[in-house]
């Protein structure tokens, strides 16, 4: 039992309605939108020491809940906690599930990147971060906020930019497959 | 106090980093078997989200739309199309195939303490730099809120 929660995969039929729950419920109960990569934005502004954008304290007095400058908030400061709770979570599945972590190692990651050296495969990991930052912010979204989010509430731009990062990730991985043939 | 107020945002992206890490979802062999079609994993389980979020989002949004005094003071959100949002898609999918990773696995795999996933997360925040001046030196629409 303990093997089936905490080390294997949850299967997909689990796994997917779960998040799709999670996804109505932080949109009914925290009363916002999700998107993993807007905290990457909010987690610079609080670098800079920028003030909080999200003034919900300030309005609207009679429903504490209510968001006066939701959804145009371009970076607020809840984003960066719910990020920190993103490495939590990290840790707590490292700890609970015993695998390998501590170590320079995706799995499968080198075992597809096989020949290059540390360095080599931390610049493609690099590479490939600014990729996701520059794109993301572009775009405006990524898996959670545009396929998982904004599909879900029907957001036509979240659909096809759906679209376009899925075509363009099975693009990217035949081709990488066929170059270094993992 | 606005630590409290922040605090259970903690505990939200708790609970999703935690559904997503134990979905497989933060793990770069399967994102690579999800783009190969190797593994239907991954499409279960985006698609199994969307299959229950949908309906329930689509009947929020009627009933909010109705006046139901639960889900008063609920924004319904606007996603506008710009011309950054489709090329940034494309940019995005290459760095997803690439790092086997989008935004959020990236910061679990840190925790998972796949160190370097370190070097992905400095790569997105690199990124948000570059496209913040990209964006003020070349692009002149409007950006979309993020989500």
């Amino acid at each position: 039992m303990y093997d089936i929660v905490f080390v294997q995969a949850w299967p997909w039929w689990v796994a997917g309605p779960l998040v799709g729950l999670y996804a109505v419920a932080f949109f009914a109960f925290a009363r916002r939108n999700l998107g993993a990569s807007s905290g990457f934005p909010a987690v610079l502004e609080a670098l800079r020491g920028k003030d909080d954008p999200d003034r919900m304290d300030l309005a609207n007095p009679d429903d504490p809940l209510a968001l006066p400058s939701y959804p145009s908030d371009p970076a607020p400061r809840w984003r960066v906690w719910w990020l920190a709770g993103l490495l939590a979570a990290g840790a707590l599945d490292w700890a609970l599930g015993g695998r390998d972590g501590g170590s320079l190692d995706l799995p499968g990651f080198t075992e597809t990147f096989r020949g290059l050296a540390l360095w080599e495969r931390m610049g493609i990991l690099g590479l490939g971060g600014v990729l996701i930052g520059f794109g993301t912010r572009m775009s405006g979204g990524c898996t959670s906020g545009h396929a998982i989010f904004g599909v879900s509430q029907r957001q036509l731009p979240s659909l096809l930019a759906t679209a376009v990062f899925f075509a363009c990730g099975v693009a990217t991985a035949f081709a990488i497959h066929f170059m270094v043939g993992a | 106090m606005k630590t409290g107020r922040h605090l259970p945002y903690l505990f939200w992206g708790l609970a999703f980093g935690f559904i997503i890490a134990r979905a497989g979802a933060v793990r770069f062999d399967f994102i690579r078997d999800m783009f190969l079609m190797r593994s239907f994993q991954l499409y279960g389980v985006i698609g199994g989200a969307i299959a229950v979020a949908l309906p329930l989002f689509w009947w929020v949004s009627r009933r909010a739309g109705a006046g139901d005094a639960r889900f008063k003071g609920l924004r319904w959100p606007h996603r506008r199309l710009t011309p950054g949002t489709l090329p940034g898609a494309a940019i995005f999918g290459l760095g997803w195939a690439l790092t086997g990773t989008c935004p959020g696995p990236a910061v679990v795999q840190i925790g998972e303490g796949h160190w370097v996933a370190l070097a992905t997360v400095a790569g997105i925040f690199l990124g948000n730099l570059a496209y913040e001046s990209a964006h003020r030196r070349w692009f002149h629409w409007r950006p979309d809120s993020c989500a």
